[in-house]
């Protein structure tokens, strides 16, 4: 019996003669470690003016990704900008670039790259789109959004006008690089909130105390796609496509194959209304199909107020489920993938919602956190109303995130009390990140926190477990492989995940494509489906690595 | 203990004025759910009490502008509204610590301010005194729920239960829980329990629905949405269920025909929604304020009442109805309270004071007329019901009370015909069909007033009264064709 299981067991016969051990009892251990990284970034929400304009309530996401390509996951967070009402001694925001140099030290390279805009910032997705091999950065803004060309040499420029994708004057939200006709080009989706402006602002009461709109009270708006020209420019195919037939409250995105027809599909939350599933023909035109999908509605048929969105395949069978966090009094859902494109609401009979029926909840990752090869949950929460205790004590401004550990792919359990002081950290989250920041085979955690410094938890669970990283390298397909789906075989497990860009609340995380595999010491086989439609297959693969493909190239 | 002193007339108002807004019933069980809005209140009608001290003396007085909000900012409103709420349900319980009913009456005052700690607190204390009392078994499991406790909520309604202690509503409660924690088969065999009374609840059918969908069993799951919208015809989430129910069983061209439906309704309740969230009062949430303050303040009257204390119920039941615009149940116990205690020119001055503040409000003038009837001022009561039929046109009492009062005093006899056959037009119910009957007689229009007492009988074939007046007028008229 390995020594995780063996803590597992313990903590399964704790709970259940109800004794609180002080010991750790989780497989998953997370430890804060946001003071000894030397990040400095606080996040403000704009707010000082006291208005209470709906963009406060949402933002802001987050991004982890590799910009400088040093090996190391840098951290890009996001930030809101002083509006209208503010004093105006308020100091100017911004966003900010943490290089990661390693051993848990980031230095703030904003400046230096040349990310130092100071505009209002919600929604990031970061990719290749020109194909360069270096990461670009694009941010969803409230206003017009930003497009950044990384200049291989650790600095950005701005080519939002030159490539035409500032989407207007709007409030963004989630974002996602795609190849939607596997032209080998990335194009790009944004969801778009709300009919908001300054000027059309409603002051809102809840029981007589002044409190944030929701979105339905500005009405919802189409969301945007912009076709990749291949040359530096992009064309909005909104109208073409399908995309802009009708309106929604975009939250969270998420790009993904989900009927497993060999196209990438974008899945968008919406806020107080049904989610949208846009089904790709394979050549770049959509469909709406989320009633049908399963996936617009909780198991009532209650389009809820979804925030953000992720998928992963949590019981091994090789569909894609999702997952989607959403607003209090309503279960964040899993979505179990019934295969031929069907959903059902699984939330119940896996435990999966457990803890969050009364918060608000926002971020999420659907990651293999103990690497025992099915993908545990975590979920950021946070209420959006900052004087809720007025009028309703059961939930605070602030509150603990939530971390389910999946138990063989059939349930899950709540850790989130017996997995370190990582998850006792209680303040108001909103985008998160999951990827490795030490390069030590567990994927660590990184929260924005709405007016808050971030928090940064260090993985420490027992590295017992063996694990694999992929990288893809896309010739014929777009460079990161964006799209690609990665079939692992490693004994009795097959575990399955896509790349994609932008994802969770907002935010981008996991590049490259992180595999936990138990105690399995070797991979049998891994199968890649690429973009273009290519399939290659490896075999015999060492663990506990990163290992790298390279389209149409022997391993 | 109910509030006795209202007519049948007065009964038969409530739905009828209320029709307006009957189709905003489901629409508020929609809002509840999507923004979790906290309403309860117990039954205190169903319970009886048996102390005889007298309340009235140390009831809290609201402040003096309490009930004048253009006096006020909305939000100190509703802080004062909550602060006088639960003020005056403490100040009842800290004369009757012993009585657990008033705990309960505490314990949703907390609770409907959004303290939940505190109202768990009391429904406890409740529970400790008598632990019998279902409806602090069903506030305290419904706080269970809202914490996203479901083990917790299971643990107390499965209590309650075992005490014998059972209702639909408990039991779906439990069941609702219990398919949370993945327990589909419990929850179902909850739901067939929840189901075996006489007239069982839609939401327990829908619910079996739910069950038996996560139990995977499709076809049973479809039965039971179907159950659910023959109660209720328009029932949005029903229509889902069978949408994938069918989908499941792979019935597409019915699980198409069940969307096309869940798409028609769904919209229907998103704009009803989004209509509301467009209204001030609605935006604001003072409504949601003054609705669950004028509750407990009605409780407390109801508890006051009880305890012979007149005068403190009939302040209570005249805060309530001050706050309440639309209540006409606050409105009736106010009237009661006074012909009860035969105090009826007080009465006709609480009414007055309404009438002053809420000009507008037709309810406030039919209360008045019926006790300017009851002093025998017939022409200020008509002058009231006139002004009730002008300010409410659509609500048949108002006719039916300026007919009768027509009839009372032998004036104006073919407008009352023309008022009675108006309040059937806009209620086509026995009471209506009745009075429409005498009017006719009064108007010797003998062969309408047998079709009326007809059409009344057909409702309600067994009314011995009706069964009389049919008797008397096929007599009469035979009479006259045979002299």
């Amino acid at each position: 019996m390995n020594i995780a299981l063996k803590i597992g067991l313990l903590g399964s016969i704790l709970g259940t003669i109800g004794i609180r051990a002080a010991a750790p009892v989780s497989p998953i251990q997370f430890k804060d470690v946001s003071q000894e990284t030397g990040i400095t970034f606080v996040h403000t929400d704009g707010g000082q003016g006291k208005q209470r304009y709906i963009v406060e309530s949402v933002a802001s996401g987050i991004a982890t990704f590799d910009y400088d390509l040093d090996g190391n996951i840098d951290i890009l967070f996001l930030n809101g900008a002083p509006l209208p009402g503010s004093p105006e001694d308020t100091p100017s925001s911004g966003n900010a670039l943490y290089r990661n140099q390693g051993d848990w030290q980031f230095a703030d390279k904003t400046t230096d790259a040349g990310l130092d805009d100071t505009r209002y910032h919600l929604g990031v997705c970061v990719g290749d789109y020109n194909n360069d091999g270096f990461p670009d950065v694009f941010l969803s803004n409230f206003g017009p959004d930003i497009l950044y060309r990384n200049n291989g040499d650790g600095t950005f420029t701005d080519v939002t006008l030159t490539a035409g994708v500032s989407n207007g004057n709007q409030v963004g939200a989630g974002a996602s690089f795609l190849d939607i006709d596997a032209d080998g080009h990335l194009d790009l989706f944004i969801a778009n909130y709300c009919d908001f402006s300054i000027e059309e602002h409603k002051p809102r009461q809840i029981n007589g105390h002044p409190a944030y709109a929701g979105p339905m009270m500005y009405g919802p708006v189409p969301d945007t796609l912009y076709r990749n020209n291949g040359d530096g420019t992009f064309t909005d195919i909104s109208h073409k496509s399908g995309i802009a037939s009708v309106s929604g409250t975009g939250m969270g995105v998420v790009s993904s194959d989900y009927d497993h027809d060999g196209d990438i599909d974008i899945i968008v939350g919406n806020d107080a209304m049904a989610n949208f599933v846009w089904q790709n023909d394979g050549k770049g035109k959509f469909k709406e199909a989320g009633l049908f999908s399963g996936l617009a509605y909780d198991s009532n048929g209650i389009g809820l107020g979804t925030m953000g969105v992720d998928c992963g395949d949590y019981n091994n069978d090789g569909r894609m489920d999702f997952y989607m966090t959403s607003y209090q009094k309503q279960w964040g859902i899993l979505y179990q993938n019934e295969g031929a494109g069907f959903f059902m609401d699984a939330t119940r009979i896996t435990g999966a919602g457990a803890g969050t029926y009364n918060e608000v909840t926002w971020g999420l990752g659907l990651e293999d956190f103990d690497n025992d090869g099915f993908r545990d949950l975590y979920v950021a929460c946070g209420h959006l109303q900052d004087n809720i205790r007025h009028w309703d004590d059961t939930v605070h401004f602030e509150a603990r995130n939530i971390l389910l550990r999946n138990i063989k792919g059939k349930n899950f359990v709540d850790v989130s009390s017996k997995s370190g002081t990582g998850m006792d950290v209680k303040l108001s989250s909103r985008g998160a990140a999951f990827d490795d920041l030490d390069n030590d085979g567990d994927i660590d955690v990184v929260v924005l926190n709405t007016r808050e410094a971030p928090t940064i938890l260090r993985n420490d669970s027992s590295p017992s477990n063996h694990w694999a990283r992929i990288h893809l390298e896309g010739t014929q397909s777009n460079r990161e492989a964006i799209g690609a789906r990665i079939k692992v075989i490693a004994g009795e497990l097959t575990l399955m995940d896509e790349l994609r860009s932008g994802r969770g609340y907002q935010s981008h995380y996991g590049t490259l494509s992180h595999f936990g595999l138990g105690q399995e010491k070797k991979i049998d086989q891994v199968e890649i489906w690429w973009p273009s439609g290519k399939k290659q297959i490896f075999k015999n693969i060492p663990v506990d690595r990163v290992i790298k493909f390279t389209e149409g190239r022997a391993q | 203990m109910s509030v006795s002193g209202t007519s049948d007339a007065a009964e038969n108002t409530v739905s009828d004025f209320h029709g307006a807004t009957k189709n905003l019933i489901r629409l508020k069980t929609i809002t509840a759910t999507l923004l979790g809005i906290i309403f309860v209140y117990p039954s205190i009608t169903s319970l009886c009490f048996s102390t005889s001290i007298c309340l009235g003396q140390n009831a809290a007085q609201p402040p003096i502008a309490l009930f004048n909000p253009e006096t006020r900012s909305e939000e100190s409103e509703a802080t004062q509204l909550k602060a006088h709420a639960v003020a005056m349900a403490k100040s009842i319980a800290a004369e009757y610590p012993e009585n657990a009913l008033i705990h309960i009456l505490l314990g949703s005052a907390y609770f409907n301010t959004g303290q939940t700690d505190m109202a768990a607190t009391h429904l406890r204390k409740c529970l400790a005194l008598d632990n019998n009392i279902l409806e602090a078994h069903e506030i305290l499991t419904r706080i269970a729920y809202e914490k996203g406790n479901p083990e917790e909520a299971v643990r107390l309604c499965v209590e309650a239960r075992n005490r014998g202690l059972s209702s639909p509503k408990l039991l779906n409660r439990l069941a609702r829980a219990q398919m949370d924690l993945g327990q589909a088969e419990k929850s179902i065999q909850t739901l067939l329990e929840a189901i075996k009374v006489s007239h069982p609840l839609a939401e327990s059918f829908y619910l079996l629905g739910q069950a038996r969908m996560q139990a995977r069993d499709y076809l049973e799951a479809k039965e039971s949405f179907i159950r659910t919208t023959e109660l209720i015809p328009d029932h949005t989430q029903a229509y889902f269920g069978l949408f994938t129910a069918c989908q499941r069983l792979g019935q597409m061209e019915e699980a198409m025909e069940f969307r096309k439906t869940f798409v028609r309704l769904e919209s229907i309740d998103r704009k009803d929604l989004n209509d509301r969230s467009s209204q001030t009062e609605s935006l604001s949430g003072i409504a949601a304020v003054r609705e669950t303050t004028a509750r407990t303040l009605f409780g407390a009257g109801q508890i006051h009442q009880s305890q012979g204390a007149y005068t403190a119920a009939a302040d209570l039941f005249y805060q309530s109805a001050a706050l309440a615009k639309e209540d006409l149940k606050s409105r009736a116990a106010l009237e009661a309270v006074h012909v009860q205690n035969k105090k009826l020119e007080e009465g006709a001055k609480a009414f007055e004071r309404l009438v002053t503040n809420q000009p507008g409000n037709a309810l406030n003038h039919f209360f008045l007329g019926r006790l300017k009837t009851r002093l025998g001022n017939s022409t200020q009561a008509e002058s009231n019901y006139q002004k009730t039929v002008s300010l409410a046109p659509t609500w048949a009492a108002g006719h039916h009370a300026l007919a009768e009062l027509y009839m009372l005093t032998n004036q104006h006899l073919n407008q009352a015909e023309k008022l009675a056959r108006r309040a059937v037009e806009l209620e086509p119910n026995h009471v209506r069909y009745y009075l429409l009957s005498a009017a006719c007689i009064k108007n010797r229009h003998l062969q309408e007033a047998l079709k009326a007492i007809n059409q009344a009988l057909t409702i309600t074939p067994d009314d011995a009264k009706y069964r009389k007046l049919r008797d008397q007028l096929e007599k009469a008229m035979a009479q006259k064709r045979n002299p």
